[in-house]
């Protein structure tokens, strides 16, 4: 059974079409990026991924369950792109309530490892946004989830903090979460090394390729990012 | 049970907020006050009353009434355009104009439109020195010819009816105008705070990414909406209670202040329905703040929470049957002053609450696909 199950998923906002006929499979324990010009459809996919939407036609199934339920959406995870913290709140004010809401005990593993741990009864309102991000990050992982979904989480991020960001990624996905990883930035993308990369462009997936094939084939993701715009430019 | 989660957090940020604490806890101690000194009495203090006398003394009656009233200054002026003048620059309320021949001639009285209450004041005491006078001149009249009735074989049957005949009673004596503002005043200030607050809370989380994180969550969106729903009728009936103890301290005629607290909490639960209906709607911060401002001002002002609807036009008095601060201001002064809980104020205010309620969850619902 797979991770994400999309077979011709589609989104319409009234005339506005976000995702036309998508299918995406994506196997359990793997790094997905999933990359895309800003209104390719990119976050439609993941916001339908996580249970917020629902498609207009077409097929979703998470971890075999409906996206929307909440026994499916209690093994799912999501760092969106502003954060999601209660800026009046503490960092650890923020984790068990989230942790409430997901019905979990916390892991204090990722406070540790993106360094949040130092701050972590300082209010967010007096963090800054690369410390805001990293709490983001680590409170997402600390509640354990299954499937991880990150909407552009390196924002506003230092490369410092960028780095550890993907290594903490990167460590949770190999000790078994499946990861989506949203993002514009193809650089990041390098940097990441997914075992697979998406491109969306126009709400539909232009790409899904291997990321090492990818790279043999193309040299880097930008140009194999080129190349996609290319050719949907030229249909 | 997650909508407990909801409303335990959102109180424990409200609590652990000194500033939102501060202003939660001053803003209606600051507003009663000022309301104290504004409008404990809405008589005027002080009344310039511009006058000008060609009478031979048959107006003493009015001149004297008003000299002797503390609020009144007279200005003699030299010529009615002076007088008329004065009125229409604003400094005089009223010019009265007694002519010679007063009152074969009648006198006039130019009164200043923008200034109601200084005018009203002063034109009903004109009237009442004048009516008091008469009454008196006809007292003595009879008087004087009560021999001459004597001495008629057949008596004419004159009878004269009683001055004031009128004994008038009330179930609560000597309320000022600040006593039937504060039943008002309290359910306002429970109500007003429920809804912008949800409002900028509503917003604040969309902006943050909170909603989605909320909507991602394994939680419904009822259970967001009755979590928050709690939490402002909480802090709602705060603000009502600090308004009536504020209000009893000031020695304010508020004889069931229990009543009052209730109506003040049913009218928060009903005011959050609307700014939870008001921020699904407008879908970002400052078009929310500006739609409820628009909706809410007209709503407040033909409350009949300042003034009685009585005063107001048809139109007006037609519009407050469909405005819930209406049956809010009415159910709080029936209940805070009489005793009284109105069944039909009550049920109409429920109703409101569950409309808004029910159309704020599905609209809040439909914000999922815009974040």
């Amino acid at each position: 059974m797979p991770a994400v199950l999309a077979r011709d998923l589609w989104k319409e906002y009234g005339r506005v079409v976000a995702l036309r006929s998508v299918d995406v499979e994506v196997d359990r324990g793997e790094l997905v990026a999933i990359l895309g010009p800003n209104g390719a459809g990119k976050s439609t996919f993941i916001k339908i991924v996580c249970g917020v939407t629902k498609p207009t036609r077409g097929e979703i199934r998470v971890l075999g369950g409906d996206p929307s339920d909440p026994d499916v959406k209690r093994r799912v995870s999501i760092v969106p792109q502003q954060g999601g913290l209660y800026l009046e709140q503490t960092v650890r004010e923020n984790v068990r309530f989230y942790a409430k809401l997901y019905g979990v005990e916390p892991d204090e593993e990722p406070f540790e490892l993106l360094e949040v741990h130092r701050y972590m009864d300082r209010r967010v309102e007096h963090l800054s946004g690369g410390m805001r991000k990293r709490a983001a990050v680590a409170l997402a992982l600390a509640l354990r989830p299954e499937i991880l979904v990150l909407d552009e989480p390196t924002n506003e991020l230092d490369p410092t903090a960028r780095q550890d960001v993907i290594e903490a990624v990167r460590e949770y996905n190999e000790s078994g979460t499946t990861v989506l990883y949203v993002s514009h930035d193809v650089h990041e993308v390098e940097q990441l090394e997914p075992d697979r990369v998406l491109i969306f462009l126009e709400g539909r997936k232009a790409l899904d390729e291997p990321f090492d094939r990818l790279m043999s084939e193309h040299g880097s993701v930008l140009d194999a990012y080129r190349a996609v715009a290319a050719q949907v430019v030229g249909e | 049970m997650s909508w407990r989660a909801i409303a335990a957090r959102d109180l424990k940020a409200w609590v652990k907020d000194r500033r939102r604490m501060t202003v939660t806890f001053t803003m209606p101690v600051i507003v009663m006050i000022m309301m104290y000194g504004a409008f404990y009495d809405v008589n005027p203090t002080s009344v310039n009353v511009a006058i000008l006398r060609h009478d031979s003394g048959s107006g003493d009656p009015i001149v004297d009434q008003l000299k002797r009233d503390h609020r009144v200054h007279l200005i003699h002026v030299k010529s009615v355009r002076e007088g008329r003048d004065l009125v229409r620059r604003g400094s005089a309320s009223v010019f009265l104009y007694l002519p010679s021949g007063f009152p074969d001639r009648k006198a006039e009285v130019y009164y200043d439109p923008t200034d109601p209450m200084g005018s009203r004041y002063v034109l009903s005491k004109i009237q009442r020195a004048w009516a008091k006078h008469v009454a008196s001149s006809l007292k003595s009249s009879m008087k004087r010819l009560a021999p001459v009735l004597r001495m008629m074989p057949v008596r004419p049957a004159v009878h004269a009816p009683r001055f004031n005949p009128f004994h008038v009673r009330t179930p609560v004596k000597g309320l000022k105008y600040f006593d039937y503002l504060i039943p008002g005043l309290a359910v306002m200030t429970a109500a007003m705070g429920s809804i912008f607050g949800l409002g900028r809370l509503m917003m604040e989380e969309i902006e943050l990414g909170v909603s989605y994180a909320l909507f991602a969550a394994p939680i419904r969106a009822r259970d967001v909406v009755i979590g928050r729903f709690v939490n402002m009728t909480v802090w709602g009936c705060v603000r009502c209670a600090i308004i009536v103890l504020v209000a009893l301290a000031l020695g304010a005629k508020i004889l069931h202040p229990i009543l009052l607290f209730l109506v003040g909490a049913l009218s928060a639960a009903t005011m959050v329905g609307l700014g939870l209906l008001m921020a699904s709607l407008a879908g970002r911060s400052e078009v929310a703040e500006m739609a409820t401002g628009t909706v809410t001002i007209p709503m407040m002002f033909l409350s009949g929470i300042f003034m009685p609807i009585s005063v107001m036009p048809g139109w007006a008095r037609a519009l407050a049957t469909i405005n819930p601060m209406y049956y809010m201001g009415d159910a709080a002064r029936k209940a805070a002053l009489l005793g009284y809980l109105d069944p039909v104020d009550l049920l109409v205010l429920l109703g409101f609450m569950v409309g808004f309620l029910a159309a704020g969850s599905v609209l809040y619902d439909r914000v999922r696909e815009y974040l």
